[in-house]
């Protein structure tokens, strides 16, 4: 590389890492409203996609393809993997006077979290279940994709963690409430290491159709109002404090969901109701989330 | 040939149209069961068995669990007397 080239490179980090900052432990995602503690049928698998797009100040966006696969081990055991499959990370940088546009795409980490319900209240059209979750996270995907970006907009992270988690789901037969309480840490080891993060849920769905359950329904479909609370740590790298890394997110994030036994789908908006960074930098604008589900049936189950 | 026997199961703790495919896998994988229905308003699914078909109410039972709910009462209608029967 040439001088030119080294200073245009020193130039593009500097201006990035004053420019951007991103707190990746905050999510380009809604929590899963699904499955909550929901019930899951022994031997049944749920296939899921959820595409989103968040768009932050300063020119940048995140556009992240998650896939999510439940599975009904047992009638009280649900196995969940979550996997980021593709996650494409935009940047702007400034150099000399021009704007650059910087891209990390490539695969993320996996989420593989095991769901035990230990409390469940079953009524005719009504169920309240209450389920612990365990999990642990791969670092599985590129970490290190574009070196002209920062270590925490890479697609993956790199770091090993654990996450647990408390769930609760009431289902009636015109609304659903979940909600969600945990904590994702992650694992030292590496030279940069993300924040540790709380993390805490809460959504509501109504049945704005049909206006009558009868028995022959081919769906229902929902109006959903969810919200999202993040509070991470800083990041760390070498040890020390990555200045503008960490910090709170609150999103309030409205949708509509149709379901049918064999399938779902849904759209849902994220809406920053409040944000604190450690430090200055790019702030959440907005997001949008699809969520695309299929319903299939395995005789193999414990 | 007459038509199988018709078995009405309380199941509890259903209440969404995503909960209900569990549930009717689970009680269509019984042995003898010919078809199920599943009225979400009532939580009650309709059993029609094949014609000869046995199944018990552990059976029934026993799916429902494995689908993760409730099994409540389980009441059998009067099948209908073979028309060419002498």
């Amino acid at each position: 590389m040439t001088g030119r080239g080294i200073r245009r490179a020193w130039l593009i980090r500097l201006t990035i890492a004053l420019v951007f900052t991103l707190a990746t432990a905050g999510p380009a995602l809604a929590q899963l409203t699904f499955p909550g503690a929901s019930p899951i049928s022994a031997g049944n698998l749920i296939l899921m996609a959820q595409p989103a797009l968040v768009q932050q100040t300063g020119g940048f966006q995140s556009a992240i393809a998650q896939g999510v696969l439940v599975y009904g081990a047992s009638s009280r055991l649900a196995l969940i993997t979550e996997s980021n499959l593709l996650v494409w990370n935009m940047a702007e940088a400034i150099s000399n006077g021009k704007t650059v546009r910087l891209d990390a795409v490539g695969t993320g980490d996996t989420l593989q979290e095991a769901r035990y319900t230990v409390f469940q209240l079953d009524g005719i059209g009504s169920t309240l279940r209450i389920a612990p979750m365990i999990g642990v996270t791969v670092p599985t995907g590129m970490d290190n994709v574009n070196s002209q970006l920062p270590h925490d907009v890479q697609p993956a992270t790199g770091n090993w963690g654990g996450r647990a988690a408390l769930t609760g789901s009431w289902q009636t037969l015109h609304w659903n409430a979940e909600a969600e309480i945990g904590y994702e840490a992650r694992f030292p080891g590496t030279d940069y290491q993300f924040g540790n993060q709380f993390v805490t849920d809460a959504a509501f769905h109504y049945v704005i159709w049909p206006r009558q359950i009868t028995a022959d329904i081919p769906g229902e479909l929902f109006a959903s109002l969810e919200t999202n609370f993040f509070s991470a740590n800083a990041n760390r790298a070498n040890g020390e404090f990555v200045p503008g890394t960490g910090g709170q997110l609150w999103l309030v994030d409205p949708g509509l969901d149709w379901s049918t036994p064999g399938y779902g789908l849904a759209i849902t908006a994220l809406l920053p109701v409040m944000q604190t960074r450690y430090g200055s930098g790019r702030r959440y604008d907005y997001g949008v989330l699809l969520h695309f589900r299929l319903s299939l049936y395995t005789p193999h189950h414990w | 040939m007459p038509p199988g026997a018709e078995v009405l199961v309380i199941v509890k703790g259903v209440a969404t149209p995503f909960s209900v495919f569990g549930l009717l896998k689970r009680l269509g994988q019984i042995p003898g069961v010919a078809h199920v229905s599943f009225d979400l308003s009532q939580g009650l699914a309709d059993v029609l068995l094949r014609p000869g078909a046995i199944v018990t109410d552990h059976q029934f039972r026993e799916a429902i669990r494995d689908a993760s709910y409730t099994p409540g009462t389980i009441r059998r209608k009067p099948t209908a007397p073979d028309e060419h029967a002498n």
